[in-house]
């Protein structure tokens, strides 16, 4: 080893030390002081053991490869990688398509009702997320308010099935017109601005609708929100006394599971088509470089409108599942919160890429809920999560393909 | 066609008078170098004309159409694209796409029918991508159609800017210093892609501070110094023009 490693890994072990003591730092206010005032310290030390062990773990690891120790671990490794990647390719891509959907199409024969509904809960999400993509990935809006389009879907779900009793499959037009009126309304006074300023504006939009629902009591119930709403219903030949059809309400979570799956899929093959069309090439013309678009042609008052319109409408779709599901809806269901979740499936993802959304969503709903017994922790995890993914993979899980081969990336 | 004609334009930022009074008349198929020492308004000319920047008094107009007051993305489509003197590609695009973003104000098809990929947005969409292929087929760059911008090295990101504004079938064209950071070689080949390009009809307007680019190719020259035109002529009368040199040299 040259000594120029050697001062390399003593400065790497230090920094090391150096975090592990600041997140100590970090750690005990949240669990070392109680509500009565006592300091301890146990409880700090024990948790703070597990997680240093466990960074010891990874910090030796990657120690040992930098210093070439494990390089008799890379020719098997790259060989099973490229054997890998070789079987994969040599799949074709409709056999992969095809067993995704009778992956996605059976899901609900060999699982329970709670694997069901974490599934559901994905879906929403991946619909959520896919819906914010074309505002924050393709069209470089940066959008903290995207909830309140998924609020106003649920909304007009609830009151339409409430008052007026129509059914769900009306509901869902309807209620994507509403949402992307509600994306100009919001996004006609933001046009002019760019980055932080957008940011902060769009954090405020949200909020005002949040309000509005918790205060309008006439209208929403205020804080006690909507009882009442129906299922998706369905009309099935019957052949009871002649051939009839019979109206049945999809209460049951499997066949609530295929409905979000249907408006899953469709939002995946609209989004793609309009990525890959003459919309989506300008409004990532605009992400790049706005002034270069609109001398290239890009109407980009226009289409940032539209792209706030696209978005919100996919929210707006799965609002009104989300109110179908839950048959309830409240305002504290739109928080701030559920925005940041949002977009934090985007950016984990990747911004822009499709498969990269999906992945996000699964990885921030689903692992979770396999984690329940780390909820305490569940903030400080994600903020880890997100350092450690700034640092070795900053274009998000999956990155973006463009449309033709990519040439040498840059990292 | 494609005649572009400026009257007495006067541009200002706050107390400073960018522009005082230009007047330039570009006829079709033209080749005119716009020349003058830094600061002297030559990209504030393309930023008027582009519509970036607005007039404070006088008027553009473009054939028989009034241009004054424009938004960028409607003079595009009346058919004067341009390129930037920094080059402002969509990097993380690839070439092709570059090229295909400037069919956009050639097309029509919209959401809708974007998402029911109709038979028609599918037709246009095969003709935005041969035009865009034909092109980059033009400057030489077929195929680097996949390449993404970023990825390109300078030369060829600078002649990507040019196949991006050809792909918007402008009938006139603005280049805003093509030949910087080009090395002698590089430099011939992009006089002999402006001869082609205006060997198609269309007129050129380019900024240059490179003499060989401007002297070897241009029809007419014009002179703009603190913002005033002083001189507009053929190269070798504005060469040897007192107030041209004193301009550049100092008195």
């Amino acid at each position: 080893m040259t000594p120029v490693s050697r001062t390399d890994s003593a400065r790497s072990w230090l920094m090391f030390g150096l975090g592990l003591c600041w997140l100590f730092v970090l750690l005990w206010p949240l669990l070392g002081i109680g509500a009565d005032g006592v300091l301890s310290f146990a409880e700090t030390f024990a948790v703070w053991g597990r997680i240093a062990a466990a960074a010891l773990v990874c910090m030796v690891v990657w120690r040992l490869r930098r210093s070439g120790s494990l390089g008799f671990l890379d020719a098997p490794a790259g060989s099973l990688r490229d054997g890998m990647a070789r079987v994969a390719a040599g799949v074709p891509r409709p056999v992969w398509l095809i067993a995704l959907a009778a992956l996605a199409l059976s899901f609900p024969l060999y699982t329970e009702r709670y694997a069901q509904d974490v599934a559901v809960l994905v879906l929403v999400y991946v619909c959520l997320g896919l819906g914010l993509n074309v505002v924050v990935g393709l069209c470089g809006l940066l959008d903290l308010g995207y909830i309140a389009f998924y609020g106003v879907g649920a909304y007009t779900y609830a009151l339409l099935s409430i008052h007026y009793d129509l059914s769900f499959w009306l509901s869902l037009p309807i209620a994507a017109c509403l949402a992307a009126v509600a994306g100009c309304i919001i996004g006609y006074p933001t046009l002019r601005m760019r980055g932080d300023y957008l940011a902060i504006v769009t954090l405020g939009f949200g909020e005002i609708v949040r309000i509005l629902l918790n205060n309008w009591m006439s209208l929403t119930n205020g804080p006690n929100g909507l009882l009442g709403i129906k299922s998706p219903g369905i009309y099935l030949p019957s052949l009871a006394d002649g051939f009839s059809f019979e109206h049945l309400y999809m209460r049951k979570l499997e066949y609530l599971y295929y409905v979000i799956l249907v408006l899953a899929v469709f939002t995946v093959i609209a989004v793609r088509r309009l990525n890959f069309s003459r919309i989506g090439r300008a409004w990532e013309a605009i992400r790049e470089d706005e002034t270069a678009a609109e001398v290239m042609g890009v109407n980009t008052f226009l289409l940032k409108l539209l792209a706030y319109a696209s978005g919100a409408a996919f929210g707006g779709l799965a609002g009104v599942f989300f109110a179908a599901r839950m048959r309830f809806v409240s305002p504290e269901s739109f928080s701030f919160m559920e925005s940041v979740m949002v977009l934090a499936m985007v950016v984990l993802g990747g911004m822009g890429s499709i498969p990269g959304i999906i992945l996000g969503a699964l990885a921030l709903i689903a692992l979770p809920e396999a984690f329940r017994g780390f909820e305490l922790y569940r903030m400080l995890a994600f903020g880890g999560a997100m350092t450690v993914m700034m640092l070795i993979r900053p274009a998000g899980l999956i990155p973006a393909k463009r449309m033709g081969k990519r040439g040498e990336e840059a990292e | 066609m494609g005649h572009l004609r400026l009257s007495d334009v006067c541009v200002r930022f706050g107390g400073l008078q960018a522009l005082a009074n230009v007047s330039l008349d570009l006829e079709p198929g033209e080749i005119l170098a716009l020349i003058g020492p830094n600061g002297a308004g030559k990209t504030t000319v393309f930023n008027v004309i582009t519509g970036v920047y607005k007039v404070h008094s006088g008027s553009m107009v473009y054939g028989d159409t009034p241009m004054t007051g424009r938004r960028p993305h409607q003079i595009l489509a009346a058919g004067i694209a341009r390129t930037f003197q920094n080059i402002r590609l969509f990097t993380a695009m690839t070439a092709l796409e570059n090229v295909m973003v400037a069919q956009h104000c050639r097309s029509r098809s919209g959401v809708f029918s974007a998402v029911l990929r109709t038979r028609a947005q599918r037709a246009e969409e095969a003709r935005i991508r041969a035009k865009a292929l034909d092109a980059l087929a033009f400057v030489g760059m077929a195929e680097m159609a996949d390449s993404v911008a970023r990825n390109l090295p300078y030369g060829l990101q600078r002649r990507l800017e040019i196949a991006r504004a050809l792909g918007s079938e402008p009938r006139t064209i603005l280049l805003d210093e093509p030949a910087a950071g080009l090395n002698p070689a590089e430099s011939r080949d992009l006089m002999d892609l402006i001869r082609r390009i205006a060997a198609t009809g269309v007129n050129v307007l380019m900024v240059e501070h490179d003499m060989k680019v401007v002297m070897g190719i241009s029809d007419r020259v014009a002179v703009l110094d603190h913002g005033v035109m002083i001189r507009q002529g053929r190269p070798d009368e504005v060469q040897r023009d007192p107030k041209v040199i004193e301009a550049y040299l100092g008195q």
